[in-house]
């Protein structure tokens, strides 16, 4: 762990633009290169399995195009964006609303093991010294921080309330840079506060990553689709909204129980669908 | 005397003898474990008394032969009665037959567990016959014994030296057809669920159902009784032993009807699920062996019980070991378990929305521990249906059309398995699996594809080949098709 005031060569340069710097600020790995482009994503921690998809897509997707990917560390949406970012072999900073030492003794230990990646393929950091823990107070400070990180922000999932609009709301009044939104199904309550922050046009509906690359000035890799096979591309279409069980996906398709076992069988083979742990199964990509 | 003795299921006859011999009066037991001896001379002392005899005032030593063994100490009351009066000349005629029974002080005689397996024991020594309490009379009965119904020590004396004869308990009748619980007919919609089940049945291969609740997945299980294929003779015999041993036999029908469907609650203590005691009794695994072990919500029995059940699910047997002395019971059965998907339980309903932090629904899913997960041959959805689907009178597959094709798959697992002493595919060892379990060609190219593409594990590919074998074994198929490997592959889960 290090400790960088702003007057460091190595402290962060997009954080020299906040009004007042994180000082110090902690860090623990290696901070990427402050010339590569960097993304926030950030969501509600209760993801549905739509939002999981997407989020995993998107870090991955932007990552592999050479964006540093930027979050939270907490369960759901920013968990997710983080993993993927590693499984491309991305970048990715963690920013915590508690001290790193803290975080390292008392931090959920299902993340402790992505943490302890996070740091040798970026860094953890916080502002916070390394005993706080993380209070109401201590995590719209570090949403400030998160965003003024960020050359784009991304919301992927959140409810009304959720501290991903928080964020937003910092990155588009404080930071002045672009908040992309995807939109979710109207009437999903983990979506009402990302389909009204669109309607209320403080956003940018997110139809696409490469939306995103454009804008930093990467491309993202074409999207690789299962192979030609008709009923393998609806599959995928009937999966896109989340998992579903077999006879849900036989009956979606239209097929005989063989031809859909056969066609589920393939695509697990083939990796583009996997079975999910309540027995059904979702699309891997 | 000849009496049997019980441990576990392991039986050992044993001959009982008194001496009265002139002496200081005393009374002692040779041979039976010294914290039984003093109850039993004691219940001996008193029901002779009690029952209008004279109890000798003399040097009377009852042995019990052979003395090594363990025993249980009350099945023996009865012989050491009956010897003590016949060596004191109050009983006259000589005893021919398997005593057993426990004394109560007043002299009436007591039921006892585990007679089926004794009265099994002492028909192979060639006894025929049996003195037994008249609750346990139809038990040995049944196993086609001349079962003498007594309800008193003097009544045994009276009907053995032929004053007031009693009539031998008869035989129950065979058991009819039970009525199941649920049909399958009754279930509407949940195909591939179903689909499971009857592979479940038929091969006996561990089953567990996720789904929101009152989706259907305890109906889906009450089901399985009424499609299982009937216990085979030697099946029916160990089964029904054990239920006498754990002492839950119906008297009206002493053997069981069907095969053993054991649902316990999961606030059942550790005890009543993989048996103990002293002496040994067997648990709901023992007592599903042959069967079905159903276990509702999964997730909420304690972890440590969980475990337990890796030792049956590998080995089929359960060894219980308390006190320094241990005992091995038969467990071989078919898990079927069902489970919500989160604690909240609304996790993938169409109908509702999870409220579920991931760590919770990740800590909720780990108390299935991956060592048992891994015995688990299907995982399966059972998602909310349609209420317009529900209400659909239409004709469905029954159970009884069902069960004809597990029996018909049933059979051809038997013939094919013959003298390897395993029944069902599930049973079948690597080696068995190797030579039986041949794939067609596309079967073959699937295969490979989803080995090299990494998507069956090593511990996996022995479990799918067994479950594909049972999927071809009800389409009456001799090697296993890609359409049998997918069915397997989409049942199995995960990797
Ligand atoms: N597929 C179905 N067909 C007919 N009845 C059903 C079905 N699914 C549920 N039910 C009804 O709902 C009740 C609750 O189902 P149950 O098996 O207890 O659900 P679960 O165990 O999944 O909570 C059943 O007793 C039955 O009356
Ligand atoms: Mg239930
Ligand atoms: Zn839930």
């Amino acid at each position: 762990m290090i400790k960088l005031s702003p007057r460091d060569p190595e402290y962060p340069p997009r954080l020299r633009r906040l009004a007042r710097p994180p000082d110090p600020l902690w860090v623990w790995g290696q901070l990427p290169d402050p010339q590569d482009p960097t993304v926030g994503i950030v969501g509600t921690r209760r993801l549905t399995q739509y939002g999981q998809r997407i989020a995993r897509e998107l870090a991955m997707a932007l990552a592999r195009a050479g964006a540093v990917v930027v979050s939270g560390l907490a369960q759901g949406v920013d968990s997710v964006a983080h993993s993927a970012a590693l499984e491309a072999a991305g970048r990715t900073i963690a920013v915590l609303g508690e001290g790193l030492a803290y975080y390292d003794e008392h931090g959920a230990a299902r993340r402790r093991q992505l943490a302890m990646r996070i740091r040798k393929q970026g860094a953890l950091i916080s502002e916070w010294a390394l005993d706080v823990r993380g209070i109401e107070w201590t995590y719209p400070r570090r949403n400030l921080t998160l965003a003024a990180l960020s050359d784009a922000l991304i919301v992927v999932e959140a409810p009304e309330g959720s501290g991903a609009l928080i964020t937003a709301d910092r990155m588009r009044r404080d930071i002045r840079r672009p908040v992309f939104i995807v939109p979710g199904p109207l009437g999903a309550s983990t979506w009402e506060g990302s389909n009204r922050y669109i309607a209320e046009g403080k956003g940018t509906l997110l139809a696409s990553a490469q939306q995103v690359a454009s804008y930093l000035g990467l491309t993202v890799a074409a999207m690789p689709r299962a192979s030609g096979n008709g009923a393998g591309e609806r599959l995928l279409a009937l999966l896109a909204s989340g998992p579903a069980d077999a006879d849900t996906i036989t009956a979606g398709l239209g097929l005989d129980g063989p031809k859909a076992t056969t066609l589920i069988a393939e695509q697990v083979i083939a990796g583009a669908i996997a079975p999910t742990p309540d027995g059904r199964f979702a699309r891997v990509r | 005397m000849t009496t049997c003795a019980l441990w576990g299921l392991e039986t050992a006859l044993v001959s009982v003898e008194a001496d009265v011999s002139n002496g200081l009066p005393s009374f002692s037991i040779v041979g039976l474990p010294d914290t039984a001896v003093s109850e039993a001379r004691e219940r001996a002392r008193a029901a002779i008394r009690n029952s209008g005899f004279e109890f000798p005032l003399r040097r009377i030593v009852v042995n019990l032969a052979p003395a090594e063994r363990r025993k249980e100490g009350t099945g023996f009351d009865l012989a050491i009665g009956l010897a003590i009066l016949r060596a004191s000349e109050q009983l006259n005629a000589d005893v021919d037959g398997l005593c057993l029974g426990e004394l109560s002080l007043d002299g009436t005689i007591r039921p006892v567990r585990g007679v089926m397996p004794r009265v099994l024991r002492a028909r192979d020594a060639g006894i025929e016959r049996a003195y037994l309490p008249a609750e346990n009379a139809p038990e040995a009965a049944a196993l086609g014994c001349d079962a003498f119904p007594l309800r008193t020590l003097r009544a045994a004396v009276e009907h053995l030296d032929g004053r007031v004869r009693l009539a031998p308990a008869p035989t129950p009748p065979p058991a009819t057809d039970p009525v199941w619980d649920v049909d399958l007919g009754d279930i509407a919609g949940q195909d591939t669920p179903k689909r499971a089940l009857e592979i479940a049945a038929a091969g006996g291969h561990n089953l567990l159902f996720i789904g929101p609740p009152g989706t259907g997945k305890t109906m889906l299980a009450r089901a399985m009784p009424s499609i299982l294929p009937p216990l085979e003779p030697d099946e029916l015999l160990m089964a029904s032993a054990i239920h006498s041993v754990a002492g839950l036999t119906d008297p009206e029908r002493p053997l069981l009807a069907a095969r053993p469907f054991r649902a316990p609650h999961h606030t059942a203590s550790r005890l009543a699920l993989v048996g103990g005691g002293v002496p040994p009794r067997p648990g709901e695994v023992s007592l599903a062996h042959s069967g079905t072990l159903f276990l509702d919500e999964i997730a909420e029995f304690p972890a440590g019980v969980l475990e337990t059940l890796r030792e049956p699910l590998e080995e089929g047997a359960i060894t219980i070991s308390r006190a320094g002395a241990a005992a091995t019971y038969p467990a071989r059965f078919t898990l079927v378990a069902a489970q919500n998907p989160c604690p909240c339980g609304r996790f993938g309903d169409v109908e509702a929305q999870c409220s579920c932090l991931p760590d919770a629904i990740a800590r909720y899913r780990s108390r299935i521990s991956d060592p048992l997960l891994d015995r688990i041959d299907m995982r399966v959805a059972v998602p909310r249906i349609p209420y317009r689907e529900l209400r659909e009178r239409v004709q469905r597959e029954s159970s009884a059309t069902v069960r004809a094709r597990v029996r018909h798959a049933r059979d051809r697992m038997r013939a094919r398995l013959a003298g390897s002493g395993r029944r069902c595919n599930a049973e079948m060892t690597k080696r068995q699996v190797e030579q039986h379990c041949q794939l067609d060609r596309a079967g073959e190219q699937m295969m490979s594809a989803a080995i090299s593409a990494r998507r069956i594990s090593a511990r996996g590919y022995h479990r799918l080949l067994r479950v594909s074998r049972t999927i071809a074994d009800l389409a009456e198929g001799d090697d296993i098709s890609a359409d049998h490997l997918a069915l397997a592959l989409l049942l199995r889960g995960h990797t």
